[in-house]
């Protein structure tokens, strides 16, 4: 179940049983879950990118798929922020700390952090694409040099939903990243932040980014990626540069099951992290 | 190792032989239905199945890719009781497998299953069954049926996929032509049951051969058939058939290449005992493309009855180099609503 180990040698269902060491709310209805793999060694072997996923085991419910939210720059613990919506997620929720879950993976091609070296981001996230998305923010944070210009646009429906809300207020006032939080409706009144859709911090961004040497990154709600990925564009930032990821129905995670098949293309492996210009023409992607 | 030659009347003889040896897998009639089942003794198979042309009606994908299968049991306090290989070896009785009277487009269909399950992640489950699996193929020298439509998907001459594959070069005789090391252990091991082969049988099995090229006749022409299902995407032909089709996925069940399956968990009354399975699946489902939070990326009927069109015809060829498709019409014969995959596609074409 690692990486670096060649994926051939994965049999197929092998999982392994991981330790949840904190549970907390996010929201009403998501919380983050920190898991550590029980078999220390196999811990130090768990090597992954961001954008990567993981499966969840258990026993008498079944298995789901996750995306990692941590960093792999912090070592020995992995991460997850997961929201209640089925059967699955229901009993996980009913675990408590100290309670074990078989995890196998990590699955599918996460963000190659390495090739953004030295280039402005732009991270656009929108209600749980702040999952994904916390895993490429730690990562910058901890290697902030290696970057230029980074920012970070998170939107939320209201306050109440912002997902990892007290790890970004934090994340702001650190300002090792531009962070700027929005959320569509501020019904508290209270709300120090920016008021109004994600999309509209973008245009302000043109003229503090080099465009040719910009990457952004978005992951959010289906609705989100046409109107962000089209104040992108009017930034000039080239196709091939703005780098999405997408989420799709999963059984095996293994390229054999054939849920996750967009476009001639498995989500799972090839995905879950696409580039805008090779997915441009695919239909019914979003 | 050369080819053999084995007498038409032998074959129960082999059949019986290889019980001894191996779990037999042969065609028989269940309720009247051709099926490939295990058999005990050559009493049991239905060899006017294979030469009066009939096809099963499930392919062999369905001892590597059954139905249902048990991925792995567990006991909720004890954990794993019986893992993925103990069971696929109990299925199999820890033996060897041989399917007999395998028909070339169902080699063929064996052959895109095998590629796609060895590739990225090699998936255990099925190739532990597909590896052990002796496929015994039977010759067609000329379409078994009206909805025989291999010659155009080019299926009914596989070069691999199969470890013997027997023709018919007179009514007693047939040549027994090896291609894998499973193949020629097959001959190797019975050596009573196969005759040395004469000039005369080579000139008979060339003649057959000829034989089965004249017969076989292209419906239509696959070649540019990526193209035009993709440049159809918006053409109103999907819903002409999408109001006749039930959405039932029969089509998709008997398919010799359809592949994809779910994970189900299944639980004792007690819940102290399950265990995860896997099920077929079909793209023609509605919960197929769905995910959490109610998002259905293919929401319509149409979308989903394009979909498998798609992926068939577009997809796996642009991919792996070959269609979903090996022209057994299964998917016509067992379609309730009538749909003939022959006419989308001749419509897409627009030869129809």
């Amino acid at each position: 179940m690692t990486a670096s180990k060649d994926k051939e040698e994965i049999s197929t269902y092998k999982t392994q049983p991981a330790e949840i060491l904190a549970i907390r709310d996010l929201t009403d209805d998501t919380r983050y879950f920190k898991l550590r793999c029980k078999d220390i060694t196999m811990n130090k072997d768990f090597q992954y990118r961001p954008g990567q996923f993981v499966i969840f085991s258990l026993p008498g419910v079944g298995e789901a798929t996750f995306s990692l939210s941590s960093t792999p720059t912090r070592r020995d613990f992995i991460e997850f922020g997961i929201r209640k919506v089925g059967s699955f997620t229901e009993a996980l929720f009913k675990l408590k700390k100290g309670d074990t879950i078989d995890i196998r993976g990590p699955y599918g091609d996460g963000f190659e952090m390495e090739d953004l070296r030295g280039r402005d981001l732009i991270i656009v996230s929108g209600g749980l694409g702040a999952v994904p998305l916390r895993s490429v923010l730690l990562y910058i944070e901890d290697r902030r040099e290696e970057y230029n210009k980074v920012f970070f646009l998170n939107g939320a429906r209201s306050p109440k939903d912002m997902l990892y809300k007290r790890d970004f207020i934090a994340m702001n006032q650190r300002q090792i990243i531009d962070t700027h939080l929005a959320v569509d409706e501020d019904d508290t009144g209270e709300w120090p932040y920016n008021v109004g859709f994600v999309t509209q911090l973008i245009p302000k961004l043109g003229e503090l980014i080099d465009s040719e040497n910009t990457t952004a990154i978005i992951c959010g709600p289906p609705i989100m990626y046409k109107f962000v990925i089209q104040e992108l564009l009017k930034l000039n930032i080239p196709k091939d540069q703005i780098l999405m990821t997408l989420e799709r129905r999963m059984k095996c995670g293994q390229g054999h099951c054939g849920h996750c098949a967009v476009g001639g293309r498995y989500t799972c492996l090839e995905g879950p992290v696409f580039t805008y210009y090779d997915v441009q023409h695919i239909k019914e992607l979003i | 190792m050369l080819s053999k030659i084995i007498s038409r009347q032998d074959l129960p003889k082999l059949i019986d032989a290889l019980t001894n040896d191996f779990l037999v897998i042969a065609p028989t009639y269940d309720k009247k239905v051709p099926t490939f089942s295990e058999v005990e003794s050559s009493s049991e198979v239905e060899f006017d199945i294979l030469f009066n042309e009939k096809l099963p009606m499930l392919p062999p994908k369905k001892v590597f890719l059954p139905a249902k299968q048990t991925v792995f049991k567990y006991n909720l306090i004890k954990g794993v009781t019986d893992s993925c290989d103990e069971i696929s070896d109990a299925v199999t009785h820890n033996k060897n497998v041989v399917i007999f009277g395998v028909s070339p487009c169902d080699v063929s269909g064996v052959g895109v299953l095998e590629r796609i399950f060895r590739d990225n992640y090699s998936d255990d489950v099925f190739l532990r069954l597909h590896d052990k699996t002796t496929i015994i193929s039977v010759n067609c020298l000329d379409h078994c049926y009206e909805n025989c439509f291999c010659e155009t998907m080019s299926s009914n001459d596989p070069k691999s996929g199969y470890d013997v594959m027997l023709t018919e070069i007179s009514k007693s005789k047939l040549i027994a032509v090896p291609n894998s090391d499973k193949g020629k252990k097959i001959l190797r091991d019975y050596p009573e049951l196969f005759s040395q082969i004469s000039e005369k049988d080579s000139e008979a099995y060339i003649d057959a051969l000829n034989l089965k090229n004249k017969n076989f006749k292209t419906e239509f022409l696959v070649e540019g058939l990526a193209s035009h299902v993709e440049d159809s995407f918006e053409s109103e032909i999907w819903k002409e058939f999408t109001e006749k089709c039930l959405f039932c996925g029969s089509c998709t069940f008997v398919c010799p290449t359809c592949y994809c399956y779910t994970v189900k968990e299944i639980v004792s009354v007690d819940l102290k005992d399950g265990e995860r399975q896997r099920e077929w699946d079909s793209c023609y489902f509605p919960e197929f493309a769905l995910v959490a939070g109610d998002h259905n990326f293919r929401e319509t009927k149409e979308q989903r009855f394009r979909y498998r069109y798609l992926h068939k015809f577009v997809d796996l060829p642009r991919r792996y180099n070959f269609e979903g498709c090996v022209g057994c019409g299964r998917c016509v014969t067992y379609c309730p609503a009538n749909i003939d995959v022959r006419d989308v596609l001749k419509k897409i074409i627009g030869v129809m």
